[in-house]
């Protein structure tokens, strides 16, 4: 298993009852699922516990065989550099740096990810982002442009090919597609899922838009898992 | 990679930037330029006094005697009888004595009556003597040297004439006009209080004094003690051997025929620095509070940009960056904002040194420090840089926390 859930609950300081209640939930490796539901209802929040970077206290995380909520707040940092790529909703990018260099960032935290890409130094590491930009469709002309000059859909393209640096075994996507447009939303889809088959990663996807079901193997509605969680809208 | 994203991110926030390191230039400039001027001015004091081993004069306050007879900063005290004079010449303990008659002035600069010795005898600094950059020293009761600063501020070439006034400083109110001096000789430059002084014979000065025209024909030739005025105000002493100045300071002040006082310039520097340490420990703590004020911009500062750079820091969070990462990006920030901030205030400073320098040698002869950084300054430069790294933890902190509340997307 790639990520296993086991009993997770999460409640925001001073509510009483959960807000994220979570019985079980497992990826296989390579397997593509996506989460669907109504902005609001928790699915930033389960992806901030799943990436680590807000702890969880109750239940249990797995990625990739490690019990990852229960390493310490620096080793889950690690962990995630090595063993799980992140694209979000938009703002994906440090906007001084060329797109080259926002991709070069993951390598910059884990030394896994540069050895799983064949790049030992820092030449090689520019090679292998520009190649993982190339298949992503950005050229060597757009790519080392700072990333505020580029457009939305190349940001987001950048965004992609820094979370699949280096294979890691899981890739969270937060509504990724949400701000564009149905064209550009098709074509970054495409060329995501083509890429985490290439690279054998796993990829849990968040987004309130169902239509997008079949590009993946499975299809969550967020309400469905989160059997125990109250909301109040 | 870290000082890349430091440097890029800074570049989008030039103006604060820029600020800060100034901020930071002008309290380095104070702390560091306060510490240098007080060191100057100790080893310029220091360096006046370096050859002499007692000063006599008539009983009075030792830091007194001190003032007005090496650095020309108080009132004489009354005079001491040529008779003492002659006796301390004669003294076995004694190597060499210098007279000085005080009390003349010429356009505000001090009138010191002296003989030859004091340009075969008096040392500055280490060891050096004084030398004439042109001219000779007086021989004749109508002759003067001029130390270097009189001459160039007042613009006196060899051979013009002089009148002197009485009184120490000031405008002249009786002028002795009708003793004309002639220019020698000028004095090189030293850094000390030589360079202000306008040197003459005492006979020169037991003449404007008496009233009476000069004898022509008659100067006093050098080394011939010839011109013996009724009294002198002190007499620096050369001893023999150094050992001998506290018992020869013990005779001096048991002398019967006059009361004399003998002071040691060494020990008065240090009795006088005791006294002025309180002048300049204010100086310091204000130079401490400036540099604080300019930590407290740079945390505030750092601070403020933390709330637009929620997004930047979510990305590097979720690239991987843990605390570590997260404190290098703000820390180095602001310990690079510091560093630049200090070799700016460092360069500021030389540069005023440097255009200053012949200034203050000419204005104040004070030798102002040539170096851009010396080693005694490290510890206060390192102290510096370790407190704008400090200044950058409390962002950096507050940062790692943001990121943590925020999760994976930040709310703005």
């Amino acid at each position: 298993m790639v990520l296993e859930l086991d009993n997770l609950r999460y409640q925001h300081p001073g509510q009483a009852r959960p807000f994220i209640h979570i019985d079980h939930f497992a990826l296989q490796p390579g397997e593509r699922v996506l989460l669907h539901g109504p902005s609001g209802c928790g699915k930033s929040t389960l992806l901030s516990l799943v990436t680590g970077i807000r702890p969880a206290r109750q239940g249990h995380i797995r990625v990739a065989g490690k019990p990852f909520s229960s390493l310490s707040q620096r080793r889950r940092d690690a962990f995630r550099a090595d063993h799980i790529g992140v694209i979000f909703q938009a703002f994906n990018l440090l906007p001084y740096l060329s797109g080259v260099e926002n991709v070069c960032l993951s390598a910059g935290f884990s030394r896994r990810r540069c050895e799983r890409a064949g790049a030992s130094n820092h030449r090689q590491r520019r090679d292998a982002a520009q190649d993982l930009l190339n298949r992503l469709g950005l050229d060597a002309a757009t790519s080392v442009l700072p990333a505020w000059q580029l457009s939305f859909g190349q940001q987001q393209r950048v965004a992609a090919a820094r979370a699949l640096f280096g294979k890691p075994d899981l890739i969270i996507a937060d509504e990724p597609t949400s701000a564009l447009d149905t064209d550009s939303r098709d074509t970054l889809l495409t060329l995501l899922c083509e890429q985490c088959e290439d690279a054998g990663s796993a990829l849990l996807m968040v987004s309130h838009d169902s239509q997008v079901a079949d590009r993946f193997h499975r299809s969550v509605a967020f309400s469905a898992l989160n059997g125990g969680g109250h909301h109040a809208a | 990679m870290l000082p890349r994203i430091i440097l890029a991110s800074l570049r989008t926030r030039k103006t604060s930037a820029t600020l800060i390191v100034v901020a930071i230039a002008l309290s380095l400039v104070m702390i560091v330029g306060i510490e240098r001027l007080r060191h100057q001015v100790r080893a310029n004091f220091a360096s006046t006094v370096s050859g002499i081993d007692l000063i006599v004069s008539a009983r009075g306050g030792p830091m007194n005697i001190l003032l007005y007879s090496v650095f020309r900063l108080s009132d004489p005290t009354a005079g001491i009888r040529w008779q003492t004079v002659q006796h301390l010449a004669d003294h076995p303990d004694v190597k060499w004595w210098i007279p000085i008659a005080l009390g003349d002035s010429h356009r505000g600069f001090p009138v010191v009556a002296t003989n030859y010795s004091y340009l075969a005898h008096y040392r500055y600094g280490r060891d050096r003597a004084l030398s004439l950059a042109s001219g000779e020293w007086f021989a004749g009761a109508d002759q003067v040297v001029l130390g270097s600063a009189v001459a160039q501020r007042l613009g006196y070439r060899l051979g013009d004439d002089i009148v002197l006034a009485h009184g120490a400083s000031g405008p002249a109110i009786i002028e002795h006009d009708n003793h004309p001096f002639t220019v020698v000789g000028v004095l090189a430059a030293t850094g000390t209080p030589v360079d202000q002084s306008v040197h003459i014979s005492l006979a020169g000065m037991a003449a404007i004094h008496s009233g009476g025209l000069f004898r022509s024909g008659l100067p006093p030739l050098p080394g011939q003690q010839a011109d013996t005025p009724d009294s002198v105000n002190a007499v620096m002493l050369g001893l023999q051997r150094r050992t001998a100045v506290l018992s020869l300071q013990r005779e001096l002040s048991r002398y019967k025929a006059e009361p004399l006082s003998a002071i040691i310039p060494g020990v008065q520097l240090q009795r006088l620095w005791r006294m002025t340490a309180v002048g300049e420990n204010a100086l310091r703590a204000t130079s401490l509070a400036v540099l604080l004020v300019a930590l407290l911009v740079l945390v505030s500062t750092i601070l403020a940009a933390l709330e637009g750079r929620r997004h930047e820091l979510a990305v590097l969070r979720a690239a991987g960056a843990g605390r570590l990462a997260v404190y290098g990006v703000i820390v180095g920030e602001s310990l690079f904002l510091t560093l630049i901030g200090s070799l700016l205030g460092l360069t500021l400073l030389f540069v005023a040194q440097w255009t200053l320098a012949p200034l203050a040698l000419a204005e104040w002869s004070l030798r102002l420090p040539d170096s851009f950084l010396s080693l005694r300054e490290l510890p206060t430069l390192a102290a510096i840089l370790l407190a704008g790294s400090l200044a950058g933890m409390i962002p950096a902190e507050k940062a790692f926390r943001n990121s943590l509340a925020d999760g994976l997307t930040p709310r703005n």
